[in-house]
């Protein structure tokens, strides 16, 4: 029974770090009608920029003069300033030029973008640690795939407390961001504008609503929140590689269609029906951990086959 | 001075100048038909005086000011409200949210005032609501029997009175209607031309321009029709005249007819 309830915390933390990212998806989708595939590359950016102010805010000495949360708070504010600005620099450059071409292309074209944010990542980070190989010859080029070695993100999420209180930490974070999405998606003017344009952009223009700035602002927020599963990410992973974006990318994409694409609350099914096959495969079926991501991805392509609406998308006929 | 009034305003796609120098202009309480074979730039018209397009020359002022820069949402909130050909509404929406999408501009609650003064915005999406219940009891009681159904699963005439509601809901000062009998059959035509007339009952000030072929609407909602033909005005005037025109024959039957 203890490793049942193991496995639950499991599944759910793991289900926390997948909903982040297919929130990140569902959002864009239903704002724009257009894949972002670097979702899950703009969340692990977040947790780089995280761990590089780290770096050099630790040797400005600034986590010995400040509280220790002021300076989480205000690496949480950097990486979401870092996020905010490469959504915007994607929909600048991989989405707003296709906007009138074919629907394949700023797919393309984000996938492209997400490439370039993972080795962008793999390049600039050098760490100390590499050094070492300075005694092998040549420096640089070894320090080229030191960067792509995976990075340990530093322990900001209750450092002194248990795993169980970490854990319970991210899902209670989690929690509260999705919750925080709901009153804004369903309260403010912004996010009732955001809901009207994924229904329906014309009519959102003939009823005075400025398309292009909620464009502009979905992106600001669904950077912010990217960056913040970044956060979660490194907490709960501890070990950040340049490229964990893409399987994110995948799995959070994947929970974002089992869900419903439109739909933010699918997403958080999704991600979650994902989460609980992977770790109650790894965990009940002997050596199941090699098939964990075959299984969810199974699961993914039955709930295609048999309801390719999502676990909450309602069915749409369309006449013709 | 006009209401609103275009001069000289102009669009060209590639090599086609889909309107070309079209000077009009509508007083208040005026309605006017547009009429004109099809592609003759009708739909283009509105979509100019609408901001959906931009015009290549010319300038379109409502109320003395120079409009012809705005975008759609802001033309919107300078008061021209208007109706599609095709139903344009949130289908997973009841009638009365689809209405009140069309105070939207109105409201002004922030993001704070969500988390600090929820009773204020409650109090102001209720006001509001009132306000879109009071036109919809007044221009059809039956349909606002059915205010909290979902708009997919009202029928076709409703659906355009949903968007008749809607956009005068914010009390414009001009309303573009695109062919509002569009797919409605000879008795619903003369429910809503009826419908129109009520129009000026709601909100007396307010000036109408329709796009319709309906001749039988033509002859009795508009005071003025204007004839469009290839882009160009060709005629204006009322019905009794423009029905004589020759030039407006000739557009509609080919040259030969004459």
């Amino acid at each position: 029974m203890d490793m049942f309830w193991g496995l639950l915390m499991s599944a759910i933390l793991l289900g926390c770090t997948y909903t982040l990212v297919a929130v990140g998806f569902s959002l864009f989708f239903g704002v724009m009608d257009v894949v972002v595939f670097c979702c899950g590359d703009i969340a692990i950016f977040g947790s780089f920029a995280i761990m590089g102010a780290y770096v050099a805010m630790k040797s400005a000495g600034l986590f010995d003069s400040l509280p220790f949360v002021v300076c989480v708070a205000l690496l949480l504010v950097i990486g979401a300033v870092f996020c905010a600005a490469l959504g915007l620099v994607t929909y600048r450059f991989s989405i707003k030029p296709f906007q009138n071409s074919s629907e394949l292309m700023p797919l393309l074209s984000t996938i492209a973008m997400g490439t370039i944010i993972k080795e962008i990542l793999g390049l600039l980070f050098k760490p100390a640690v590499n050094t070492v190989s300075t005694a092998l010859g040549g420096e640089s080029a070894l320090s080229v795939v030191s960067g792509r070695n995976p990075q340990g993100f530093p322990a900001l999420l209750m450092p002194n407390g248990t795993v169980t209180e970490r854990n319970i930490t991210i899902i209670v974070i989690t929690i509260l961001i999705l919750a925080l999405l709901f009153l804004f998606l369903n309260r403010t003017k912004m996010g009732l504008s955001m809901q009207a344009i994924s229904q329906n952009k014309e009519l959102s223009l003939m009823t005075g609503i400025n398309v292009s700035r909620i464009i502009i602002i979905t992106f600001l927020i669904g950077g912010i929140m990217l960056a913040i599963s970044g956060f979660l990410l490194g907490s709960y992973q501890k070990l950040m590689s340049f490229d964990d974006g893409a399987m994110y990318g995948a799995k959070g994409f994947s929970a974002a269609v089992v869900g419903g694409l439109r739909n933010t609350w699918g997403a958080v099914a999704g991600g979650m029906l994902l989460a609980f096959v992977e770790v109650f495969v790894s965990g009940y079926i002997p050596r199941g951990t090699s098939y964990a991501s075959i299984v969810a991805f199974v699961v993914v392509v039955i709930f295609i086959v048999f309801k390719p609406e999502g676990i909450i998308g309602e069915k749409t006929a369309e006449k013709v | 001075m006009a209401l609103l009034e275009t001069k000289g305003v102009s669009i060209q796609f590639g090599g086609l100048w889909a309107v070309k120098d079209v000077d009009f202009l509508i007083d208040a309480k005026e309605i006017v038909g547009l009429i004109g074979p099809n592609g003759s730039g009708k739909t283009t018209f509105l979509n100019i005086i609408s901001g959906v397009y931009r015009a290549t020359h010319g300038a379109v002022t409502l109320q003395g000011e120079d409009i012809s820069a705005l975008r759609a949402y802001s033309i919107f909130k300078k008061g021209i409200a208007r109706t599609y050909q095709s139903s344009r509404l949130c289908w997973d929406l009841s009638v009365a949210d689809n209405i009140l999408t069309g105070l939207y501009s109105k409201q002004m609650n922030g993001f704070w005032d969500v988390i600090l003064r929820p009773r204020r915005v409650d109090s102001e999406i209720y006001d509001s609501l009132q306000e879109c219940m009071d036109i919809l009891s007044y221009f059809n009681p039956g349909l606002f029997k059915r205010r909290y159904e979902l708009a997919k699963n009202i029928p076709h005439i409703d659906r355009r009175r949903i968007e008749i509601c809607r956009a005068l809901v914010g009390q414009p000062a001009v309303l573009l209607l695109d062919e509002p009998t569009a797919g409605l059959n000879g008795e619903e035509t003369m429910q809503m031309m009826k419908d129109i007339h009520k129009i000026r009952e709601i909100n007396k000030d307010i000036c109408i321009i329709i796009i319709e072929h309906d001749m039988k609407v033509m002859e009795s909602v508009p005071e003025r029709i204007v004839v469009f033909n290839a882009g160009q005005k060709i005629a204006e005037g009322i019905y009794n005249e423009i029905v004589r025109d020759k030039d407006v024959i000739s557009a509609y039957l080919g040259g030969a007819a004459i």
